[in-house]
């Protein structure tokens, strides 16, 4: 499980880090953040997280995996820190009773999906990230 | 209920053997009771004498084709809003007695034991209070389609928010529905019948079985939630914090660092709500406040049902401030991260 979740993170981390550069192209004074934290209940909660001051108000995308041992629940959204939601992300179901190749091929799906979410939302998020206080 | 619906079963395989068994092998299985019948309850498998007596072919016939064809969860569902319609014309008024009896009939009639057929018995008439309590809301919105068209258009789903059976836990089942209360009942036993589904998704509705009446009311009118999915109403229950527990509250934030920790104008605490129905529209994130340690949680306005997250030591509120954006993780937003047990969208 471990080596499904920090191999899943290697890579949105590279889409996420991708982004991100993108956003501080277009607006150079954002502050920008990519983490990854866990607890109890989420295998991972990994983010990019914009922003223009430090005490300012934040966009964030994020992605949230859970799992109770046979599924593994992957979520996605670009969010500001009040929770209004900004788009919804893909989400995606993945039963760990699947064959490796079926569980990798599922994540594999999901990772594609999230990539054209980025991109079509890319202008969305650049609107936001223009508002932000 | 159930010995009604024994009475039934038992007629499917009447005459099916010629002989008595002198012992009933299970108790809880109504079809056990009829001594005349072999091997449990499979009509597959009863004989008479001969063998080859065209009556106990007949009669076979006739159980098998019940047994067959109970199987599929649509005509079970539709035999099931018939048996409805039939006794609410012969009991008018009785509504939780019918949908209890009509699911408890036909989980007996597709080969459910008594422990199956109370099961849906219960369920069905539990959910009849707690979806009449809702019913002017959800039954007005369901008019104008025919119950075998409900029946047909039946179809739970698993979505990512129920998979994993985490606070709050939602079901959602489609279906254009008559008014009915006692068809709202039908729909929802079907749910919880479909144990296949969704993990934990029985789980969800033993729980809700469990709880007293005037609960699952109160959680059904809760969220009296309705919405149009295609041609039908998504149903949606939701069991709510006050269901699960005295501990989750609900930040409505993106879940990060920085949305996790005080800003200046919070000096008084970090602002959640005491329930999910008192939940700012958006992204919630549901923490569980058993698990604070140097945080405490306070329900400051009962109307609003607004919560206030504070340190338990108030002298330590503006370091936590402070701390918002910085390179490092406060104690406190860590505290308060760790907390989080899921989250949901309103």
């Amino acid at each position: 499980m471990v080596t499904v979740v920090d191999t899943l993170w290697l890579r949105l981390h590279a889409m996420l880090s991708a982004f991100a550069v993108k956003m501080t192209t277009i607006d150079s004074a954002l502050v920008r953040e990519i983490r990854r934290t866990a607890n109890d209940a989420f295998l991972l909660r990994g983010y990019l997280a914009l922003r223009k001051s430090t005490q300012g108000e934040e966009l964030a995308i994020s992605v949230d995996i859970q799992t109770d041992g046979q599924q593994l629940v992957v979520e996605s959204d670009a969010c500001l820190d009040d929770g209004r939601v900004v788009a919804d992300g893909p989400s995606v179901v993945v039963r760990l009773s699947e064959s490796d190749q079926n569980v990798e091929a599922a994540l594999n799906d999901w990772l594609h999906e999230f990539e054209q979410f980025l991109l079509k939302n890319e202008s969305a998020v650049v609107a936001v990230l223009s508002k932000l206080a | 209920m159930g010995c009604e619906t024994g009475t039934v079963v038992e007629r499917l395989s009447f005459d099916a053997s010629a002989r008595a068994d002198p012992i009933v092998p299970d108790a809880l299985n109504p079809q056990a009771w009829n001594r005349y019948s072999y091997v449990g309850n499979d009509p597959l498998t009863f004989t008479d004498p001969t063998g080859h007596s065209w009556l106990s072919s007949f009669f076979r016939s006739v159980g098998n084709f019940f047994k067959s064809i109970l199987q599929n969860p649509i005509v079970r569902a539709i035999v099931q809003i018939a048996l409805n319609v039939v006794l609410n014309v012969v009991l008018p008024g009785a509504g939780f007695a019918i949908a209890a009896a009509s699911a408890a009939i036909v989980t007996g009639l597709s080969g459910g034991n008594l422990g199956q057929m109370l099961r849906a018995g219960a369920l069905a008439g539990a959910t009849f209070f707690a979806f009449n309590a809702i019913s002017g809301g959800v039954t007005n919105a369901l008019a104008g389609t025919s119950e075998a068209e409900a029946a047909f258009a039946f179809q739970p789903e698993v979505t990512p928010a129920n998979a994993l059976m985490l606070p709050p836990v939602t079901v959602t089942a489609t279906a254009p529905l008559q008014g009915s209360s006692s068809v709202l009942g039908t729909i929802a036993s079907e749910a919880a019948s479909a144990r296949h589904i969704g993990t934990g998704l029985g789980d969800l509705w033993d729980r809700v079985l469990s709880s007293p009446i005037d609960t699952i009311s109160s959680i059904a009118s809760s969220y009296p939630a309705t919405k149009a999915v295609g041609a039908g109403v998504g149903l949606t229950v939701r069991l709510s914090a006050a269901a699960k527990g005295e501990n989750l509250i609900y930040r409505s934030a993106s879940g990060t660092p920085v949305s996790m920790t005080p800003r200046a104008v919070d000096a008084k605490g970090l602002s959640a709500a005491d329930s999910l129905k008192n939940a700012l529209p958006g992204k919630n994130q549901v923490i569980d406040t058993s698990k604070f340690r140097k945080l405490c949680a306070v329900c400051d306005n009962s109307a609003t049902g607004h919560v206030s997250i504070t340190p338990k030591d108030m002298s330590q509120m503006q370091g936590w401030i402070n701390s918002r954006g910085g390179p490092e993780i406060h104690p406190f937003t860590q505290e308060l991260m760790d907390a989080v047990v899921g989250t949901v969208k309103k």
